[in-house]
């Protein structure tokens, strides 16, 4: 992964120039609520207050689910730093229909600014960062019968944190915080990775049955070739969110 | 909009009580789309006959605002900003408009960090917006019994609260003690599900044929839970499961804090 050669180089420059003393490394992870949400197709069997049975709205959006991520920061001065977040999202899964979910999965590349009050015990601070975002989506229909993966193409969006950082004697600080993503994601590709959970269909299915190019447009008349993947218009899922994240920053600088 | 004038009268009275610590700002800017998406409704049919996705936020579009700020202290206050957002928006292959406008109330709190006459400021706010779009559209409509016509539909879209969260940064520059110039990065998520959708305008080959769609035909609800009758083609009422469109968005805006407060500590 170009991720970790990117980090890698990132800190050995740092470190040759004589400033690794100017970093600091953090460790967090939360839980993200689902925000800005579209619904998802025509809703689901559901039941009403009043015992009615029916069709449910499914108010969603992918981003909600269990976040961990970690953040490398350079100190430009006492109240202003720059640097990288990496974070990994597994989104709740998401029943859409009986026996049908959705789930994803994101690892995010956040370039940031982060602005801080610095106060004795308790200092506020805020960040922005621009998110590239790998996700991908699994969708599973009749329990499991039939899986497919959606994934390729870039995400990208905002995210944007307040929080407090808790001063302690050493060298870990503490700190909590509210994190909001804005964001949405249009898989490029579409793989059926399960076809038949009991006996496997896949090795006889033809290339343009298996995988979907997910296109911006499509001709007028396009022939579909069985050995190529088919094509079909590109959606976009959202991915916002917000939520609550604890962590701890470890400064590699002395004070 | 009754409940907008008595919310206005509410926070000019308060000013007047809270006066001593209370600034108002008036802003302006542009946003761009963020957070987009394509809504299976709006994977329209180019005119030549191929598709293509429609990628887009209503939030995109001019921005104007007011906020009412209390400070709690120096550094730290809390309020209510209101604005309103304009959003032309041209889906050119598939020839349809769409014009949106969205007011939203945001309750926020804010914090500052000053340095002599700069300052920097970081606000989040919880969105509870009225909104409302028109979607406008020229069809061939192909039959086989009739041959092609030219269609053209206008649809109103309006009903229900929209939820969304606002963030901002800025810096604050005090050019006098009346008066505080501001520039903010203005970040917004959000998405909007109306509960009605109204046909305006039906007209076949430029002739006005609205009356042909009955009153109750003019109309299609949106809901969150159906029941199997309801959803039957049998079924009186056109009624669907509400649709989401997106109202995220991020962009600059310009403004002027007049503060009514008289600071001693800065």
């Amino acid at each position: 992964m170009s991720m970790r050669n990117f980090l890698v180089s990132f800190l050995l420059i740092l470190s040759f120039h004589g400033l690794a003393q100017k970093l600091s490394i953090s460790f967090e992870g939360g839980y993200q609520h689902k925000l800005a949400t579209a619904k998802k197709w025509d809703g689901k069997p559901a039941t009403d207050q009043f015992g009615n049975s029916g069709l449910g709205l499914i108010n969603y959006s992918l981003g909600q689910g269990m976040i961990a991520g970690t953040e490398i920061m350079y100190r430009l001065n006492p109240n202003w730093q720059v640097g990288l977040g990496v974070n990994y999202l597994i989104g709740s899964k998401m029943e859409f229909w009986i026996g049908d979910t959705f789930q994803s999965k994101m690892l995010r590349l956040i370039p940031q600014a982060n602005f801080r009050i610095n106060h004795n015990k308790v200092s506020p601070f805020f960040s922005s960062g621009f998110i590239v975002g790998f996700g991908q989506i699994i969708s599973s229909r009749d329990y499991g019968d039939i899986v497919s993966k959606r994934s390729k193409g870039l995400s990208f969006g905002f995210k944007n944190s307040f929080g407090v950082d808790i001063q302690t004697n050493t060298r870990i600080n503490f700190f909590i915080k509210t994190d909001i993503y804005t964001q949405s994601y249009g898989p490029k590709q579409s793989e059926k990775i399960v076809w038949g959970k009991d006996f496997d269909l896949l090795p006889s299915k033809t290339v343009s049955e298996i995988f979907v190019d997910y296109v911006d447009s499509i001709g007028e008349n396009e022939i579909q070739d069985p050995n190529k993947p088919s094509k079909a218009l590109r959606r976009f899922y959202p991915f916002s969110s917000i939520g609550v994240n604890l962590g701890l920053v470890i400064r590699m600088f002395g004070q | 909009m009754k409940w907008i004038i008595v919310l206005s009268l509410a926070l000019w009275y308060s000013s007047i009580c809270f006066g001593q610590k209370v600034s108002i700002s008036i802003e302006g800017g542009y946003q761009l789309k963020s957070a987009l998406s394509s809504p299976r409704t709006t994977w329209e049919l180019n005119s030549d006959g191929s598709n293509e996705i429609y990628k887009f936020s209503f939030g995109e579009g001019i921005l104007l605002g007011t906020t009412i700020m209390y400070h709690l202290k120096p550094n730290w206050q809390i309020g209510l900003k209101a604005n309103y957002i304009l959003s032309n928006l041209e889906n050119a292959p598939a020839s349809s408009d769409y014009k949106s406008e969205m007011f939203r109330f945001i309750p926020q709190t804010k914090f500052y960090w000053r340095k002599g006459k700069w300052s920097a400021f970081g606000s989040i706010g919880l969105i509870v917006g009225r909104g409302k779009f028109k979607q406008s559209y020229q069809r061939f409509d192909v039959n086989t019994s009739s041959g092609i016509k030219d269609i053209y539909r206008v649809n109103e879209y309006t009903g229900g609260f929209s939820f969304g969260v606002n963030n901002s940064i800025g810096i604050e520059y005090e050019a006098n003690s009346k008066i505080n110039w501001y520039l903010m990065l203005d970040n917004y998520t959000q998405s909007y599900g109306p509960r009605q959708r109204e046909i305006l305008q039906y007209e076949v080959d430029g002739i006005d044929r609205l009356e042909d769609i009955s009153e109750s035909g003019r109309i299609q609800k949106y809901e969150d839970f159906l029941t199997w009758e309801e959803l039957s083609i049998t079924a009186t009422d056109n009624k669907e499961i509400r649709i989401f469109y997106p109202y995220s968005s991020l962009g600059l805006s310009l403004g002027i804090t007049i503060p009514l407060i008289k600071e001693s500590k800065r």
